[in-house]
């Protein structure tokens, strides 16, 4: 009798280290970060097997913040488990440089090959040479983020251009060494461009974002945050792209109402960031609002130009879509509490954009 | 009564069944609209026509058992119903997956295989938040899992991407102590005490490194035993260097070299020593060949044999000890080495963290060398 309860025992045990737990274990990794995916690759090695069989949970390197994350990512790369890899992402990683980009070039070549996503923001010590590098080894990326590195310079933007055709999203934020040269090539390559951010690019000029503004136009989201330089000339373009979602004026201080009307003409933005555009006053709002009906977010922070008249025309045509709604610093707005706000924005839930 | 009669009595309670079976043999019937809440018996119901009588019973999927079925009829049973608010559902849930573990897990794959995919999505919620943040050795507590690894298994090279020379000798080390068990295999020796493999092992390796120094037979004399036994003890000190030089005087074959991997887990919450071990470990691999040959004292330059006397004292203290500390220790060597360098995170306080032996320590058991990446990972969490 004993003997049977043992067995029975053990072919439970089986049945649930064999069957349950891989089974149960697919369906929960799907769930998890990569720090908890590995962990469970180290807790035996049926399971360590079973999850490397699934190749959808190995599209993924996350190593931000990582120090040495140069050696890691070669180490990574190395490994069968990733060499469909399609996103890396290095966002604030430390000890990352051209030579281990190089270095990945010559040892992972293959792995590299269907990678669409690459972050290297905050990966201050990449040059125009390590772009060149991890371009020519990536030609399918899709997904290019660079921000707040100063080593990149427009050559780096003309080797990305060259090595890589599908770009549809790229972030260039506080690359503050880019020019106008960069906004022509990405025109002249990238017309199906879906995403770019300049932020703080400061070097750019009306000439370079018109460029922009002609060609791409697909774009959906541009981020010209801080750039306070552009005037009408440029702006006034930007109705030509009518696919555009998420525009962010934030320090654009030579706007004026003339080139508020024209983004109205935008019919499909959500998200509009106006904050510290000075020269804006009523006049401009109410054209705003007559065009973009679907607005969800809007920021008007330190616009003193602006009165309650642009609040109550903006009420009657997107108060059923606005949530965000940024009012703070406009003296010209007598009634401005939240519950008159929300008398107005009844399905307003943020009411600070900018800090 | 018969079903007909209790028709004629209480004819609001005339509803339609559906009949299910399961892996055990028994049926059940169950209210219809409970029932077919799962896609999987809906579409036994409707594709096939099954499940109208005891006869045509539906068979539930094998691994769903009895127990984890009632809870997915209960999960029905309540979800079904039209009218219930999403707070209502909400704190339904909250307090459905209160059970162990196991339970859960017989639920997901049992909710997995009835295609009920709101349970499916709340119980692999509730086992991942279990999951997160646990190191292996805590998830394999908390789902109770053998840690599988053959002796074999244990001895396989480690990928050495960047060549590093410490990875190297350690390879050389599992190969020798592979190629041992197959001979102990052939030969059918009993198993020799773990303590006594150890201790040979030691000795072998300062012989192996030194050469030729002694006699050349693999005698152990209890003298030998002692001090190892002394060296254990004092391990946790930094004086372990007497002990092993007395050590060096002895010499045997070149027979096993690798510790045997198996061993208690201990934890050492240290870094252990940063130490250039390149260019030692470059001398020790180029005189390999003439240390078989067992003839190797004019090889060497007295200085740098000091330098090398020295430095094996420190490595092989390390390379006695328990596997995982050891694995730990060579992967965690500190920054000037130059290859890999895997120490903790930046952040200050994780850092303190690790070392007072948290839930993230660095140090829980990783034995293997499968997976020297995944624990250079984990390093950092």
């Amino acid at each position: 009798m004993n003997q049977k309860m043992e067995e029975e025992r053990a072919k439970e045990e089986e049945t649930w280290s064999r069957e349950t737990v891989p089974k149960v274990m697919r369906i929960v990794s799907s769930r998890l970060p990569q720090r908890d995916l590995i962990s469970l690759l180290l807790v035996s090695p049926s399971l360590h097997r079973t999850l490397l069989s699934y190749s959808s949970l190995w599209l993924v390197i996350d190593l931000r913040e990582m120090n040495n994350a140069g050696n890691r990512l070669i180490a990574a790369l190395s490994m069968p488990r990733y060499q469909n890899v399609k996103q890396i992402n290095l966002e604030f990683a430390q000890d990352i440089e051209d030579r281990h980009l190089d270095l990945l070039k010559t040892k992972c070549l293959g792995s590299l090959q269907n990678l669409e996503s690459l972050n290297l923001n905050g990966c201050q010590k990449i040059s125009d040479k390590g772009i060149e590098i991890i371009t020519t080894a990536c030609p399918k990326l899709k997904v290019f983020s660079i921000y707040w590195n100063v080593r990149v310079t427009d050559i780096g933007i003309q080797h990305l251009v060259k090595n890589c055709k599908y770009i549809v999203d790229l972030n260039l934020s506080g690359c503050k060494n880019i020019s106008d040269k960069s906004l022509q090539l990405v025109a002249d390559n990238y017309q199906e461009i879906e995403s770019l951010n300049l932020t703080r690019c400061v070097k750019l000029t009306d000439g370079g974002l018109q460029k922009i503004l002609l060609k791409c136009t697909s774009l959906k989201s541009l981020n010209l945050y801080a750039l306070s330089s552009f005037t009408g000339e440029a702006y006034n373009k930007i109705s030509l792209l009518s696919h555009l979602c998420f525009l962010d004026l934030c320090g654009a201080q030579n706007l004026s109402d003339e080139g508020l009307a024209c983004i109205a003409k935008c019919k499909n933005l959500v998200s509009l960031n106006l904050t510290w555009c000075v020269r804006i006053t009523d006049a401009g709002v109410i054209v705003l609002a007559q065009g973009c009906t679907s607005l969800e977010f809007l920021s008007l922070f330190g616009i003193v130009g602006v009165t309650d008249k642009c609040l109550e025309v903006l009420s009657s045509f997107c108060s059923k879509t606005l949530t965000t709604l940024d009012v703070n610093g406009c003296v010209g707005i007598k009634k401005r509490s939240r519950d008159e706000l929300l008398q107005l924005f009844p399905y307003l839930r943020c009411f600070k954009v900018h800090s | 009564m018969s079903e007909v009669d209790m028709a004629v009595i209480k004819p609001e309670m005339m509803k339609s069944y559906i009949w299910l079976q399961t892996a055990d043999g028994s049926i059940q019937q169950v209210e219809q609209e409970v029932a077919m809440f799962c896609p999987m018996i809906c579409h036994e119901v409707i594709q096939k026509g099954m499940g109208s009588s005891k006869s045509y019973a539906i068979s539930v999927p094998q691994r769903v058992n009895p127990a984890s079925l009632s809870l997915i009829l209960d999960y029905c049973r309540f979800h079904q119903v039209p009218g219930r608010s999403n707070k209502e559902r909400k704190s339904f849930d909250e307090k459905f997956i209160r059970m162990d573990t196991k339970r859960l897990c017989e639920l997901t794959s049992a909710a997995d295989s009835l295609q009920l995919k709101p349970l499916v999505d709340l119980t692999s919620r509730a086992l991942a938040r279990i999951i997160e943040g646990r190191s292996p050795e805590e998830i394999r507590e908390i789902f109770h899992l053998p840690d599988d690894l053959t002796e074999e298994e244990k001895l396989e090279p480690l990928k050495n991407t960047t060549d590093d020379p410490r990875i190297r000798l350690l390879n050389r080390l599992y190969a020798k102590k592979r190629k041992e068990l197959k001979e102990k295999e052939k030969l059918k020796i009993v198993e020799v005490e773990e303590d006594r493999v150890d201790d040979r092992s030691v000795d072998d390796l300062l012989s192996f490194i030194n050469g030729g120094e002694g006699d050349s037979k693999g005698v152990r004399t209890s003298k030998n035993k002692k001090k190892h036994r002394r060296k254990k003890d004092q391990q946790k000190s930094a004086s372990a260097n007497e002990t092993i030089k007395t050590h060096k005087q002895e010499s045997n074959g070149l027979n096993s070299l690798c510790p045997c991997a198996e061993a208690g887990n201990e934890f050492r919450p240290d870094q252990g020593e940063t130490s250039n071990m390149q260019d030692v470990e470059d001398d020790i691999f180029a005189r390999k060949s003439e240390f078989d040959d067992g003839d190797v004292d004019d090889e060497i330059d007295p200085a740098l044999k000091e330098k090398i006397d020295r430095e094996v004292e420190d490595f092989a203290r390390r390379l006695n000890s328990d596997w995982p500390e050891r694995m730990q220790e060579i992967l965690s060597l500190g920054q000037e080495i130059r290859p890999l360098h895997y120490s903790v995170n930046g952040n200050g306080r994780r850092n303190a963290k690790n070392q007072i032996g948290s839930r993230n320590d660095i140090t829980p058991d990783w034995p293997h060398g499968w997976n020297n990446f995944d624990q250079m990972l984990m390093q950092v969490v």
